[in-house]
């Protein structure tokens, strides 16, 4: 999941990046607002979080450009302003939640998942394809009930695929999704994270292989014979 | 005596009762009169004929003058009335009573001197205890001895003294029962008065209750309800003005500290996040600790400390609870002090700090407001002149000018300068400042009688401290 954090104080930016990128996310984060819609325009991001009071644009007027053009991220207003007005007018320019300085560590981890979730039209935290189940809040996967031993980025993977099981998913797509700028891929990189993550999910000698490769398409995700 | 009401109650209440009373009296009185006069014109008349028939023809003889003086007797016994309410006495020249009326029984009518012709009027009471109305004259008969002999002469020069009286009982008790009536009519005007007073009262006093209800009916929430002035009563209108005025005041003061604690929230909110998050993502991740974690928290710290010290700074000087000391005060010098902890910013911006002003200048006042108000113009003009421009600050015993460039500032920002919290960029990334700053110089400034104000003239802003 790659989420676009747009907040002008810089010690809270970097605590919120922190957090997020160690609870598995891949983060873009900026303190300037017309720089934050740049990048909302130019990344599909599968969440944005935004300030309202922000250098030189403003995050209702990010906000209302974004839906104007069409683009349908889910978009929490993280904010100082906590009065009723502030948070209608905050929710009625598009956004889908909104959250009010200082806020609990952990309410903002929730909320983020539950805007992640509603990008692809899910409504619990858990996820199951064949055996195997993925735990989104605790953040842990299960095949046939053996708990999977998997990094930050593996179990990010491992969602992403997930929750768009059935679908083909481009090696760019994943990129994008999972990686964020400071990595800055190789293309092998896709492809040595889904090699270590079919290793790991295949628990034992009939576990039925989940990830599957389209050659010169990318991956599918779905429970079928090979 | 504070109340209205009771002091129109006792003007009104006091004034009516002295008029009633002085038209009772003027009644009364004038009643008397007429009837007294009446008497006495009754009396005059009777007194008159008697007159009249005691003189008689000057020239007549001896018999016809002694049937005069028998004219005189019948005349007076006519007077005697059946119901002996009349009275008559008549003295001849010796002083021996001649005549008297039946009707006076036992009681004499007293003798009055009498020097003139004119009659004299008297109330008089007699022995057995009857008022009467008297009226005395003398009949002067013919002037002169004649040469008609004695008998002539006894009644030429008989000079009678006559007295006739009418009893005023009848008069008196008219009097009585008007003294009576009037004393009734008063009493129920009294009352009637003091009824109608209070109804008036209550009902012209009404308005004020009104208002006071309506008055007690305001609190903070409902200061943007106003009076109705234009129904009110014309002597009302300037209080229900003056008071919607107050209201007026009133609203636009709460909304500003409305907004103030908003602004103060809001202010205080980013911070206490900062804090909260760098403790929580520490706790959920322990192993992995910021070394950076002690400084940042500091920073904030500090911060959250020099906000709070803006702030009660703010509230002694705007409650005026700061007591002044005054010092003489080297503006060179105190200018320097303040530009010292912004000396590497000014480096890193390349500005050109041109201090005009005489060697030795001086200024009577409290150092620590103005070293509050100087610091904070030109911590500003550092902070916010773009790089490689010229700050000018100008010194006079009389007026401070501190100028810089501000490209980014418009002729609208100007009113906002000296709110609290206002700042040109909208967004706290420069979370150095708690945009307290101007609001606090300026109420610094007023505190040592001085004003401060800001002006915009071709994209430099220029600060004026000027003693009022």
């Amino acid at each position: 999941m790659r989420i676009l954090v747009v907040e002008d104080s810089n010690r809270l930016r970097e605590s919120i990046v922190l957090a997020l990128r160690r609870s598995g996310y891949a983060i873009d984060a900026t303190g300037d607002g017309r720089e934050g819609l740049e990048m909302a325009e130019d990344h599909p991001y599968d969440a944005a979080i935004l300030d309202i009071m922000l250098p030189s644009l403003d995050g209702v007027t990010i906000l209302k450009t974004l839906r104007a053009a069409g683009n349908r991220t889910p978009v929490m207003f993280l904010t100082a302003k906590d009065a009723v007005s502030d948070r209608v007018a905050g929710l009625r320019s598009g956004a889908d939640d909104y959250l009010v300085k200082p806020f609990a560590l952990e309410e903002l981890l929730a909320r983020v998942e539950a805007l992640c979730r509603r990008g692809y039209q899910k409504a619990a935290s858990d996820t199951t394809l064949a055996d195997l189940t993925l735990d989104s809040t605790a953040k842990t996967a299960t095949r046939a009930g053996v708990a999977l031993d998997l990094t930050a980025r593996e179990f990010a993977l491992l969602e992403y695929l997930m929750l768009r099981a059935g679908q083909i998913v481009t090696r760019t797509q994943i990129e994008e999704h999972i990686y964020d700028d400071l990595v800055s891929p190789m293309s092998n990189v896709v492809d040595s994270a889904v090699y270590a993550l079919r290793k790991k999910i295949a628990v034992s000698e009939d576990s039925l292989p989940l990830i599957h490769t389209r050659r010169g398409q990318g991956y599918v995700m779905e429970a079928r014979p090979a | 005596m504070r109340s209205i009401k009771q002091r129109l109650m006792l003007w009104l209440l006091a004034g009516l009762a002295v008029l009633w009373c002085a038209t009772g009296a003027g009644i009364y009185f004038s009643v008397r009169h007429s009837l007294y006069q009446s008497i006495d014109t009754a009396l005059a008349l009777d007194a008159r004929l008697a007159r009249f028939t005691a003189i008689g023809d000057s020239d007549s003889d001896d018999g016809a003058a002694r049937g005069r003086g028998q004219r005189l007797h019948d005349r007076l016994a006519d007077y005697h009335d059946p119901q002996g309410r009349s009275f008559y006495q008549v003295w001849n020249a010796q002083g021996d009573v001649s005549e008297r009326s039946e009707s006076l029984g036992d009681a004499t009518l007293p003798k009055l001197e009498i020097s003139g012709n004119d009659p004299v009027f008297s109330s008089t009471m007699l022995a057995d205890g009857r008022a009467v109305r008297l009226m005395s004259f003398r009949t002067v008969a013919a002037t002169g001895g004649g040469p008609k002999g004695k008998g002539k002469g006894r009644y030429a020069a008989a000079s009678n003294l006559i007295a006739l009286a009418k009893e005023t009982a009848e008069l008196e008790s008219t009097l009585a029962s008007l003294l009576g009536g009037i004393g009734i009519a008063g009493l129920l005007a009294a009352a009637g008065t003091f009824f109608l007073v209070t109804m008036a009262l209550r009902h012209g006093l009404r308005p004020l209750k009104t208002l006071s209800e309506q008055t007690r009916n305001i609190d903070a929430p409902s200061l943007n309800a106003r009076f109705d002035a234009a129904h009110a009563p014309a002597e009302l209108q300037p209080i229900y003005e003056a008071l919607n005025e107050l209201l007026h005041r009133l609203e636009q003061g709460f909304e500003r500290e409305r907004r103030f604690s908003a602004d103060l929230a809001h202010e205080m909110r980013t911070p206490v996040a900062e804090l909260k998050m760098l403790g929580e993502v520490a706790l959920k991740w322990p192993d992995q600790t910021d070394p950076e974690l002690p400084a940042h928290t500091l920073a904030i710290a500090s911060q959250l400390e020099n906000l709070i010290e803006a702030l009660l700074t703010l509230a002694r000087l705007e409650s005026g609870e700061t007591a002044l000391q005054l010092t003489t005060v080297d503006l060179r010098a105190l200018c320097h002090d303040c530009l010292q902890p912004c000396a590497e910013k000014v480096e890193a911006k390349q500005l050109d700090l041109q201090l005009r002003s005489e060697l030795d200048i001086s200024m009577e006042t409290d150092a620590r407001l103005l070293r509050i108000i100087l610091s904070n113009l030109l911590t500003n003009a550092v902070e916010y002149a773009p790089a490689s421009t010229r700050i000018e600050i100008e010194l006079d015993p009389d007026c401070i000018t501190i100028a810089n460039a501000a490209p980014d500032l418009t002729q609208e920002d100007l009113p906002h300068l000296f709110d609290r919290f206002w700042r040109a960029e909208k967004s706290r990334s420069n979370s150095a400042h708690s945009g307290l700053g101007l609001a606090l110089a300026r109420q610094a400034a007023s505190a040592i009688g001085c004003r401060l104000d800001a002006s915009l003239s071709g994209r430099v802003l220029s600060f004026t401290l000027k003693k009022r």
